[in-house]
């Protein structure tokens, strides 16, 4: 039997190039929205609270047996019954998220590259590709997300340095404590979208077990952190507070005005490109933990080294799955405003409780249980 | 038979990746069909706008394609100047200047900001200049067989750029209005080439500066005049390279700078302090007459000092904050100073302002000394 078990950081990479892509999409709009010129700072207090959530999520791993990811942790302390409910509740977010996903990324394309185009066959072509990897195995999807992290990675860093010309210092300062109420506030959507890495520990059962896990998310979580600023400090700097806050999407905007060297202009459709790479890895580890939650409901046991397209298992599970995203991302908004609404309100609040509220919950339930029993 | 299948799979997705004609791709473009536009003209009618193009010198040294049309909106227009060039595709990616004409700007250039961020072929840093006139008159009227409107504003920006003026983009203008409801632009216009005597090629229109130009709210509020845009310029970016002729003696102003901070009693915003170093260097001198330096430096710092009043006197007068003084008073506010930020517009118009200018002259090549 083949070794389908995925290494810390090939799993800490998945996550970290699957969050590129919510993380493109909500900065730094959102941010400078609520912290105008300060939004460069948000980074620093949203760090802080995914700090206390990894410590949560360290508490919560503590509790897995091995080879168990947070599904069947669920079923034990919940039940058979109110259980099987809440992983019905988490598998129908992850769908939901996925296909949320796809129409932002097919969105994207419309909005910057493809304008006023049809996002259906985005929308399927990327369903597809994701579809194809999460019926493979993880450990290929988390291996191949180890490489779209350099790239996605090397492309930002190029991009600003290449970017720094254009920015002006004066659209970033002075920043004083009455800006910190709008700072603190301007934190929800990073720690939101990093918060969404805590949806993975559905997947935990596949990952190899480690004396230190801190370390493997500790780091990534201070990049993650840096990327955040970055992006805001660059688009603002760029831009101004006002003028960013005004375009939807203000990092790809100011790509469109990056010159290599004056030897090559108008990178930006490459660029906008590669963020569907971000879009892919995020899609398939939310199908899969989908299939995760499905899976526990129904209790069929792991299915990692059976052929790709093999139903046996479960995986028919996985092909239902499918149609199931497609209709989230066609159904859920009939207009990018609409789409808009959902991504600048809807689904923070959501992920929010599902992540915010939902897992301090099982904790809850789980340290009741201990003292009930 | 999973290879080969992988294999037949990678060589149609590669089929359809090849980027050929009339394949999936409605983006594809023929690259010797393309043709740049590298100036783009604006001006406002009744019905909507007059689009004016020059797509500069080609390659080869053929003539630049110079069209005009007009539509009711930007986009319409070049659909419509499409139509009119079937041979060639007209290419909006590298368009380098925006000459917007009075009509347009008196109007309000805000349409045009907002199309120029929605349309994926736009730059935000392409240059914007406000033409004294129509837009169209200049871009037709400097194009010739050999030369363009774009060469020569490339021209006029690498001389500004030497004078020490700021040439401002779209996005800088888009910034400034959306932050502090004003903003500024060089403005050109267009003049009959004066400076040719004799050329075996035809003779076109020139466009030379013509100082700044301020948008209020999006429309044209007013152009600058030499010494208010001298005043300007140094509160905005500084300036190097630029000439000013005093009792006689042209002088060459390097490394000049000024800056605004708030004169604060009691907490209490009371007036505006402008404070300007500038160093020059004697360029030319009277026939005959010893430089007194001295002389020339406070002849300088007096010129300065009422260049520097002029430009605030007229933001003052047109209620327009286009030096963006009250960011800079704001950041020397005090602690727990009176909320000077919310009364901004009511007390701008009126606040004194004090200018201080140290003039130095650095350099001087007097043959006679």
């Amino acid at each position: 039997m083949k070794d389908s078990t995925v290494t810390r950081p090939q799993f800490a990479a998945a996550i970290f190039a699957a969050l590129l892509s919510p993380l493109m999409r909500v900065l730094p709009r959102t941010s400078v929205l609520m912290a105008g010129r300060g939004a460069w700072l948000c980074a620093v207090p949203s760090f802080l609270i995914l700090l206390v959530l990894t410590a949560l999520m360290n508490l919560l791993r503590r509790q897995l047996r091995p080879g168990e990811g947070t599904a069947n942790l669920i079923l034990r302390y919940f039940g058979p019954v109110l259980g099987r409910l809440v992983l019905l509740v988490y598998g129908a977010w992850f769908l939901f998220y996925a296909g949320f996903i796809l129409r932002g990324g097919a969105e994207r394309l419309a909005a910057t590259v493809y304008q006023q185009s049809n996002t259906d066959p985005f929308l399927l072509v990327m369903l597809a590709l994701c579809m194809l990897a999460a019926l493979g195995t993880l450990r290929a999807t988390a291996r191949t997300a180890v490489i779209l992290r350099a790239i996605l990675l090397l492309a930002l860093a190029l991009v600003s340095l290449f970017a720094v010309s254009n920015v002006t210092w004066k659209n970033l300062v002075p920043v004083d404590l009455s800006d910190a109420p709008g700072i603190l506030l301007g934190a929800w959507p990073i720690f939101t979208v990093g918060g969404a890495a805590a949806l993975f520990s559905f997947l935990s059962g596949y990952v190899e077990p480690t004396e230190k896990p801190a370390k493997w998310v500790v780091l990534p979580l201070a990049i993650f952190s840096v990327v955040a600023c970055l992006l805001c400090m660059e688009a603002v700097g760029t831009f101004g507070a006002a003028l960013t806050a005004h375009l939807s999407y203000p990092f790809f905007t100011m790509i469109r005005d990056v010159s290599l060297f004056g030897l090559a202009q108008r990178i930006e459709a490459v660029v906008i490109a590669l963020w569907v790479f971000a879009d892919f890895v995020l899609c398939t580890l939310l199908l899969r933990c989908a299939h995760e939650a499905l899976r526990t409901v129904c209790g069929y046991p792991k299915s990692e080294n059976l052929p790709l397209f093999s139903p046996r298992r479960g995986r028919w599970l996985l092909w239902l799955e499918a149609p199931a995203v497609w209709a989230c991302g066609h159904f859920i908004a009939a207009s990018s405003q609409q789409f808009s609404a959902w991504s600048q309100t809807r689904i923070p609040l959501l992920m929010n409780l599902f992540v915010f509220a939902g897992f301090p919950l099982i904790l809850l339930v789980g340290r009741l249980r201990k003292m009930l029993i | 038979m999973k290879r080969i299948a992988a294999i037949c799979l990678a060589l149609g997705a590669a089929l359809l990746l090849s980027g050929c004609e009339g394949n999936m791709f409605s983006s594809h473009r023929d690259m010797e069909h393309l043709r740049p536009i590298q100036t783009i003209g604006l001006d406002r009618t009744e019905g909507g706008v007059i689009l004016s193009v020059s797509s500069g010198i080609g390659p080869d040294g053929g003539a630049p394609l110079v069209m005009k049309t007009s539509a009711a909106g930007i986009e319409p227009a070049i659909s419509r100047l499409q139509d009119y060039s079937p041979e060639d595709e007209l290419f909006y990616a590298h368009v380098r200047y925006i000459l917007i004409g009075e009509t347009m700007a008196d109007q309000g250039v805000m349409p045009l900001l907002d199309w120029a961020e929605r349309s994926p072929a736009m730059r935000m840093d392409t240059v914007m200049l406000a033409v004294k006139g129509n837009a169209y008159a200049a871009v037709t009227g400097a194009s010739g067989a050999k030369t363009d409107i774009t060469e020569r504003l490339a021209s006029l920006e690498r001389e500004e750029l030497v004078r020490g003026l700021h040439v401002y983009t779209l996005r800088e203008a888009a910034s400034s209005l959306l932050e502090r409801g004003s903003a500024l632009c060089m403005a050109v216009e267009q003049r009959p080439s004066e400076g040719t005597v004799y050329t075996e090629e035809e003779v076109t229109d020139a466009v030379i500066p013509a100082g700044y130009a301020v948008l209020q709210n999006g429309a044209l509020a007013a152009y600058l005049t030499e010494e208010e845009t001298l005043g300007a310029a140094l509160l905005e970016k500084g300036v190097t390279g630029t000439h000013i002729k005093l009792d006689g003696c042209v002088l060459e102003l390097f490394g000049a700078s000024a800056s605004a901070s708030g004169v604060w009693e009691e907490g209490r915003l009371s007036g505006i302090r402008i404070d300007c170093t500038l160093q020059a260097g004697v360029l030319e001198r009277k026939e005959g007459g010893a430089e007194d330096v001295e002389r020339l430096q406070s002849a300088l710092s007096a010129a300065v000092e009422s260049a520097l009043s002029s430009a605030v006197s007229l933001s003052q007068r047109l209620g327009c904050d286009y030096l963006d003084l009250r960011g800079a008073v704001m950041k020397t506010a005090p602690t727990g100073a009176a909320d000077a930020d919310g009364d901004w517009e009511t007390m701008f118009p009126s606040l004194p302002v004090t200018v201080k200018a140290a003039g130095e002259i650095q350099r001087s090549y007097d043959l006679s000394n």
